[in-house]
């Protein structure tokens, strides 16, 4: 994985409620994450605001269909789609997830876990390689949040280190995620951040879900304030390594009073430069 | 066929949920599944797909929410059952090169609506869709730029000698109730509304004009075949009120001329 990637630091996920937000405190957020697809084949407006923003604002485009574990190869309009995207907003890198979204048959519209096997994610791992090499800045692969946790004969940690291996993308830590999966499923996320190569990780995401009761699932639903557990997460990572960027994402649920958004990236900031001081150095 | 596609059909379809609890064989059957990539689904605690089945239809319920805002909340409000039977009878396709990502599954609920639902809430559904399907048009979006960049000379003269079009801009719906009359979508009331659709270059990007047959038989000869003049006597009646009226339609970038 390259290593001269740009220190971005604490930025906030794009959404048009916060739009107001970002103009007028956009001095407290350092970049901005925007979902892909929301503007491949957009209103020509909605890209020209784009453009807009990333002449205020570093801007890395952030995808939820590439569907990169269908079995398929990614469609081959979508990723020129993307790389011109990638190169308007001049973007350091753009970022997907280790999932599929879709088959030959059903768009399922939400990101599903792999049968993860050594062998897929080998052959995963190509086929990013292709992508980013085709879209021609990093690719940065994200863990997703899965309720269905299929009996695999690897685990998640496993699966992305395989998946890593062979291949210089980068990694997009999702720490929510990881949070939920771990109380869902079972596992201790310290455990698994010592068992993956945390130095592939450039970027977090930090975000807040519903805590589940009763027997239910905990739900990763973007509406909700970064819990404590996931700042703890936050924590243990600077502690092994030193990323390039943090994420807060807000879906939903989106308070009334931003002060709240920016406290969160304000903290993400402090943790980062607390962490490595010199790490904003660029 | 393969363990991607039998993890979709459970999360889509409750009777492969049910085949995998009491007949797994026949989901391994069906989709061709190895014994290994049916003991992963098999192995599976059954919350994990419960809680995603209920997520894909929540996805779906935003999803085509975010394109028909008006219609879905009037839907929710006055027919939940059917709204319902929506999500949970809509399984979305995969569909090659698909580009504004639920737009299909957006007409399959305005076709529901039309066999299903009320009449208003049905007509007002494809009038939503259609200034969806405009607003991401990128013909019309080229069509509002060029316009707004150099509109063109839209006084009679102009337009008396020379073939004139309809804009890529512009379409029209025409309606079974009354779109403008400001009641919820599911209350509006019966009444032929003809609706002029404007896609703009600019704040508001979209525009909806409730016209009358004049205008309306007008558009309909704006074919690029025909010159201002020979449309205008077309219409019968006053030529002169007919040329005015093509005027103030080409000076909102809703005709042009056609140049050869």
């Amino acid at each position: 994985m390259r290593s001269d990637l740009p220190y971005l630091g604490s930025g906030l996920g794009y959404r048009p409620e916060l739009s107001e937000t970002i103009t007028r405190a956009g001095d407290r957020i350092d970049w901005l994450e925007v979902i892909t697809e929301n503007h491949l084949f957009a209103p020509a407006e909605q890209r020209e605001h784009l453009r807009e923003l990333a002449r205020r604002f570093p801007i890395v485009p952030h995808g939820v269909e590439l569907s990169l574990g269908s079995p398929r190869e990614p469609d081959g309009e979508y990723l020129r789609a993307l790389a011109e995207l990638v190169d308007e907003v001049d973007a350091p890198w753009f970022s997907d997830h280790l999932c599929f979204t879709r088959t030959d048959q059903v768009a399922l519209g939400l990101l599903a876990p792999l049968p993860r096997t050594r062998e897929l994610a080998r052959d995963l791992a190509r086929k990013a390689q292709r992508i980013q090499d085709s879209v021609g800045v990093p690719f940065l692969v994200e863990n997703i949040t899965y309720y269905v946790d299929l009996a695999t004969p690897i685990g998640e940690a496993q699966f992305i280190t395989e998946f890593l291996e062979h291949c210089d993308c980068g990694l997009l830590l999702d720490l929510a995620n990881l949070d939920i999966n771990a109380r869902n499923h079972g596992f201790d996320p310290i455990g698994f951040l010592d068992s993956i190569p945390v130095e592939r990780v450039v970027q977090v995401h930090l975000a807040g879900g519903i805590d589940g009761r009763g027997g239910e699932l905990s739900i990763d639903s973007h509406g909700e304030s970064v819990p404590e557990r996931v700042w703890a997460l936050l924590t243990e990572l600077l502690a092994r390594t030193r990323i390039r960027a943090t994420l807060v994402e807000r879906d939903q649920n989106f308070p009334d009073d931003p002060a709240e958004l920016l406290a969160e990236v304000d903290r993400a900031r402090t943790a980062l430069l607390g962490a490595h001081p010199a790490a904003a150095i660029r | 066929m393969g363990v991607h596609e039998a993890l979709a059909a459970v999360l889509t379809c409750p009777a492969s949920l049910t085949a995998l609890r009491e007949d797994p064989e026949r989901l391994r059957r069906e989709h061709d599944l190895t014994e290994a990539e049916l003991a992963m689904l098999v192995g599976a605690p059954h919350v994990g797909y419960t809680t995603t089945a209920a997520r894909v239809r929540s996805k779906l319920g935003r999803l085509v929410g975010g394109l028909l805002p008006a219609t879905t909340a009037a839907l929710r409000e006055s027919d939940p059952a059917l709204w319902e039977t929506f999500l949970t009878g809509t399984v979305r396709q995969a569909r090659e090169g698909e580009r504004i990502i639920g737009l299909e599954d957006a007409e399959l609920l305005v076709n529901l609506l039309a066999e299903r639902a009320a009449p208003p809430l049905a007509s007002y559904a494809r009038f939503e869709l259609a200034r969806r399907r405009l607003l991401h048009d990128g013909a019309a979006a080229g069509a509002a730029r060029a316009w707004a960049a150099s509109p063109e000379p839209a006084d009679a003269a102009a337009l008396r000698d020379v073939p004139v079009a309809v804009s890529a801009a512009a379409r029209v719906a025409v309606l079974d109730h009354d779109v403008t009359s400001g009641e919820p979508p599911h209350r509006i009331p019966a009444a032929r509304t003809p609706m002029l659709l404007h896609r703009r270059w600019g704040e508001p990007p979209l525009a909806a004009y409730r016209v009358g047959d004049g205008t309306l038989a007008l558009l309909a000869r704006c074919n690029g075949r025909h010159s201002g003049r020979q449309v205008a006597e077309s219409m019968g009646g006053d030529r002169r009120a007919a040329e005015d009226a093509l005027s103030r339609l080409a000076a909102r970038g809703i005709l042009h001329a056609v140049r050869r």
